[in-house]
């Protein structure tokens, strides 16, 4: 893929670099608020149907110091610490309001500082069942969006109408459906998309404007379709991981001679792989999408569906080994550790456990990680 | 009299206990029931429980050794305690995990669980876990896999409304029926209601005993409460724990009536919020030899009692069933109860938003006329630790003097002891102005 040239990919990347403004701009082009969300399992098509741009709150990567008398970095994760952070730093200034929900308590701390030293016109907290597979689960989760759906609407002065839900989520599946083919792509070895490539396609669908990110989505699959140009034979990873901007990560294992191929990280997959269904009432199988979604570890029992999940992804796509990035202090990963070890050695495939730098890669995790691809190789 | 700085200080009376025997023997019953459940013909359930322990009671006399039968006994030797953690961590648990979950595992790895003291095996007939801290799900799911036996979670949600009570209330109906159908056994609606009324007014019996150490001198420490918590963790729905409390709370009056103090001395008087570590003794003793004495704190008011927090962060114990007026016939009553139990009268819900907590922590200040805040910043725990920052913050603003350190509580390697030691004596000496007993 050497010399490839994709201006969708590179559109891609221009929004993530200059986010803030991208999102200030859509504010003052359409006239319209723009909400944070803390985390996935915010329904970001409620938002999306009041009229309001959704983005993602991201950590960047500076030091998140300035968030730690709020936040202790002795047992609370970086990524949530830099959210706060970047929301200290003022760089979040045009936020009209702030949604989370009860699925990470890391994330939860974020959302509660946020309240208190960053106030907004606007914010709200839904409570989510952990016991996600549980039959009753999404009847109460329904339940918590029909309240948000009905606070927003107030909020905006314009109840949110079942028509603007369908509408929405036709927009969302649409995005889900058109990352997905980008990633059906990479199971190719002669034409995909690099992984860095679609780290950024997923995070630039969490921070724009989803008809536009579709737009581009089809402009890249054109231009992907159209590439003559083929990868040479290399070494397929997968990468697994929480939330955490890696596409330094993913850059660094591609110019280390391995391919990331597909992922089970939240920049990933995990943001995107199912559907709403376009059938019976639109807030209910909102309720329902969010809840089957793949799983995070602390919501993933009594089954195991996240681990089988990543397995299967790795066997789909025939990666040749797995990198876990284990953001500081996440213990629901943590609990994931031996089981996702022991499930993708019963499958052949090596599994390494890459302690993350919140700032940017250093030169232990590339030596880590050569000498993983390196031992791959050998096999 | 004796000097407190500039100020002086009074001797108290102390006297030992009188039910503590009785609450030893609660102890030692349930210990031994895990190992006789089965000859008894009854069913042993795994889980850390601790709530809605009446909802398991339908089923009959049950045992619940939680996760760990022998973990009070691990705990007090710490060679054990490292023992069992770093099996874990062999495994590929990482240190961030909840340390007594991971103790837990560790008795589970090593073989412990399974074996009685004389070294029968034991198999518990299922796993049933109330969801508030998702370590504790992750660990049922653990210990049903490594038994085969069937697992049940029951999602407590964080909120309470309409919606939530009904989940709740849906699930613990769910649960009856699971139960019956892994067990083979007939659910008998008049033990629930029977186990519910003991679980609901020990818990109620609970608050008000922590209410009483609001008196000074307080007539018990957190040591105590510590240790007088224990049938209700494990035992709170049946009629000799309710029996018990009542005997408690009357004991507890007549010490104020005498003036009996937990500690003889009383110059300064501290919450300890957040657990202390299990094993280190020696932060209790010296605060002793300050005339130091830990009235309470939050963990072991919430954990075991019920409470109607109030809007100015308040806590009250809330009526008995029966002073509620209350009328419990039905499975559907009990259970609806049970979910009034624990999303009205549990400010354990409250936990992962610190919103309102942080003006509980100053109201408790001002309750349990403290002197100020011992917190231990224990990085395993997240969901007591939710917060926790923005607490002290808004606690140190309301002029109260905090000291703070860092140790897991069940993690000897954390406990930094001449770090931890030096701080709080800096906090007695310096920021208290106390001075050592004679």
């Amino acid at each position: 893929m050497q010399g490839r040239s994709m201006k969708a990919a590179q559109k891609f990347h221009e929004v993530i670099v200059n986010r803030h403004e991208y999102a200030e701009q859509w504010k003052k082009r359409k006239g319209r608020p723009v909400f944070g969300c803390l985390g996935d399992y915010v329904p970001e098509e409620v938002i999306y149907a009041a009229g309001i741009l959704p983005v993602r709150v991201l950590s960047g990567h500076d030091l998140p110091n300035i968030a730690d008398r709020h936040i202790s970095p002795d047992k609370w994760c970086p990524f949530c610490r830099g959210c706060l952070a970047e929301g200290l730093r003022g760089k979040y200034h045009y936020l009209d309001g702030i949604v989370a929900t009860l699925s990470c308590f890391h994330l939860q701390q974020s959302f509660d500082s946020w309240q208190k030293h960053i106030p907004l016109p606007y914010s709200y907290f839904l409570d989510i069942p952990f016991y996600v597979q549980g039959h009753l689960a999404s009847k109460f989760f329904a339940s918590e969006i029909e309240q948000f759906v009905d606070s927003l609407g107030k909020q905006m002065e314009q109840p949110i109408s079942k028509d603007a839900l369908l509408k929405a989520i036709k927009v969302y599946n649409e995005n889900r459906l058109l990352m997905r083919k980008a990633y059906e792509l990479r199971k190719s070895a002669m034409l995909r998309l690099s992984g860095a490539e679609a780290f950024e396609m997923v995070l630039a669908s969490m921070l724009m404007d989803k008809e536009e990110h579709n737009r581009l989505l089809e402009q890249m699959l054109s231009e992907v379709a159209h590439d003559t140009s083929h990868a040479e034979e290399s070494i397929s990873l997968m990468i697994i991981g929480a939330e955490s901007e890696d596409t330094e990560i993913v850059r660094l294992i591609e110019s280390l001679g391995a391919d990331v191929v597909v992922d089970a990280h939240s920049i990933g997959t995990r943001y995107f792989w199912n559907d709403v269904s376009m059938d019976g009432e639109p807030v209910a199988s909102i309720a329902t999408r969010y809840l089957e979604k793949v799983p995070y570890p602390q919501m993933d029992f009594p089954e195991n569906l996240g681990v089988t999940h990543a397995v299967k992804l790795a066997r789909d796509f025939k990666v040749h080994g797995a990198v876990l990035l284990l953001n500081a202090h996440c213990d629901p990963f943590q609990w994931e550790i031996p089981l996702l070890s022991r499930r993708f050695e019963e499958n052949g495939i090596p599994l390494m456990v890459l302690d993350l730098n919140p700032v940017k890669p250093d030169a232990q995790m590339q030596d880590r990680l050569e000498a993983f691809i390196e031992m791959l190789g050998q096999d | 009299m004796g000097k407190r700085g500039m100020s002086e200080y009074k001797s108290y009376k102390t006297r030992p206990l009188e039910c503590w025997p009785m609450m030893k023997e609660l102890r030692r019953m349930h210990f031994r029931h895990t190992w006789e459940a089965h000859d008894k013909g009854e069913v042993a359930i795994m889980g850390d429980v601790e709530w809605f322990l009446s909802l398991c009671a339908g089923l009959g006399d049950f045992a619940n050794p939680s996760y760990g039968p022998y973990t009070t006994g691990i705990m007090r030797d710490i060679n054990e305690t490292i023992r069992c953690l770093e099996k874990v961590e062999s495994i590929g648990y990482k240190h961030d995990i909840c340390a007594p979950m991971r103790c837990n595992l560790g008795q589970l790895f090593l073989g412990m669980v399974d074996k009685a003291p004389n070294g029968k095996l034991f198999k518990p007939d299922f796993v049933f876990q109330p969801n508030m801290c998702f370590n504790m799900a992750k660990t049922g799911q653990i210990f049903a896999e490594y038994f085969g036996i069937p697992y049940f979670v029951l999602d407590v949600p964080h909120t309470d409304t309409k919606q939530s009570r009904e989940y709740l209330f849906l699930q613990m109906q769910e649960a009856i029926e699971w139960m019956q159908k892994v067990t083979g056994r007939e659910y008998d609606d008049e033990k629930l209601i029977e186990s519910l009324h003991n679980e609901w007014n020990s818990m109620v019996l609970w608050a008000r005993i922590c209410m009483l150490n609001q008196v000074v001198p307080a007539p018990l420490n957190f040591r105590q409460l510590w240790s007088l918590r224990l049938p209700l963790r494990t035992l709170r729905h049946k009629k000799e724990t309710l029996e018990f409390y009542q005997i408690l709370y009357d004991e507890v009056r007549d010490r104020i009536k005498d003036q009996i103090s937990a500690q003889g001395v009383e110059v300064a008087r501290l919450l300890q919020e957040n657990l202390p570590p299990f094993f280190a003794h020696e932060l209790f003793k010296i605060a002793d030899q300050y005339g130091v004495v830990y009235v309470g704190g939050e963990l072991p008011f919430v954990t075991m009692g019920a409470w109607r927090v109030l809007d100015d962060g308040t806590w009250q114990a809330p009526p008995t069933l029966e002073e509620s007026g209350r009328s419990i016939r039905s499975r559907d009553d009990a259970l609806w109860a049970l979910a009034d139990l624990y999303l009205t009268y549990n400010a354990t819900l409250s936990w992962p938003g610190y919103g309102e907590r942080v003006k509980d922590y100053i109201k408790r200040v001002k309750d349990w006329h403290a002197d100020g805040v011992v917190f231990n910043l224990d990085p395993s725990c997240r969901v007591g630790n939710a917060g926790i920052e923005e607490a002290i913050l808004a606690v140190k603003e309301a002029g109260v003097p905090v000291c703070t350190y860092s140790c897991e509580e069940a993690d000897p390697r954390t406990f930094n002891r001449r770090q931890i030691m030096n701080k709080l004596l800096l906090f007695f000496t310096e920021v208290l102005g106390l001075t050592k007993l004679p």
